[in-house]
């Protein structure tokens, strides 16, 4: 009749089968779940130094010192591994027209930590342009 | 066949790849697998993609954190950080390079699954692991009477 490689064979398909389909029920439902995270970020004060940087020589640095006030804890579902959470400084210039650095980020694991309220946050990473000034 | 299916469909030469190192712990660690796709909408800082030093064979993952679009041609330079260094990808880059480009990029991550890439691990750490087991396929296929 049916040895055993052919039973082990059945049995391996219909768990891949039923796995994948409830993966597919879980992507199709994580997207509709609701979350109403809310965030305040405050620009406290900036400073301007310029520095020798890498090949581009004398760049401007900006120091900038921020107010965060986030409350991420609605975000947390069933299905929440992390958060990443980054402060980003968006811009345009005359020769680039988009401009992202990332100020400042965090990885948050648990909803006890998802409400972030920081004053006098300093930017972690160099916040200088491509170009020797802002 | 249906690896090359999933190729084309990705747009991505290889679209399952498995996680080495843990520099992007606690997101991925060391036998995840992860299902990447190169979608047409541009890269964007906070994107996990998987790039290629030119010159080197290893794929990396890691996220973007640095973007700088120059109007007039086009070009994005962009700089990468696993989420578990403390430094960015310069000391990874080749000699003298300070960014990497769209062409560099490889794909987004899309999704991703955890641990089933360890086998990859295990087969690459213990080379008499994978003799074995091609030995062993080897003498039951001979075996076999079907």
């Amino acid at each position: 009749m049916y040895n055993l490689l052919q039973r082990a064979n059945a049995i391996f398909a219909f768990a891949m089968t039923v796995t994948f389909g409830v993966l597919g029920a879980i992507a199709i439902v994580t997207p509709f779940l609701p979350s109403f995270p809310s965030a305040q970020v405050n620009v406290k004060d900036i400073q301007v130094i310029s520095y020798d940087y890498m090949s581009q020589g004398e760049s401007e640095f900006a120091f900038v010192k921020i107010n965060l006030d986030a409350d991420l804890t609605s975000l947390f579902n069933w299905n929440t591994k992390q958060l990443f959470v980054s402060i980003v400084a968006e811009y345009e210039t005359k020769s680039h027209d988009l401009n992202q650095v990332v100020l400042w980020d965090s990885i948050i694991q648990s909803k006890d930590e998802a409400h972030i309220k920081v004053s006098d946050l300093h930017n972690e990473y160099n916040f200088v342009d491509i170009t020797t000034s802002f | 066949m249906v690896w090359k299916g999933l190729a084309l469909y990705t747009n991505s030469e290889s679209p399952i790849v498995v996680v080495l190192s843990g520099s992007m712990e606690p997101a991925f660690y060391r036998g995840d697998l992860l299902f990447l796709a190169m979608p047409d909408e541009p890269v964007r800082v906070g994107d996990i993609c998987v790039f290629k030093i030119p010159g080197r064979d290893v794929p990396i993952v890691h996220r973007v954190i640095k973007l700088h679009d120059e109007r007039k041609t086009g070009t994005q330079y962009i700089l990468t950080k696993g989420d578990n260094n403390q430094v960015d990808d310069r000391g990874l880059y080749n000699p003298g390079q300070q960014w990497i480009h769209q062409e560099d990029i490889v794909g987004k991550v899309k999704g991703f699954l955890p641990y089933v890439g360890m086998i990859t691990i295990i087969m690459n750490d213990y080379p008499q692991l994978k003799y074995a087991l091609i030995g062993f396929l080897g003498l039951y296929m001979l075996i076999n009477r079907e």
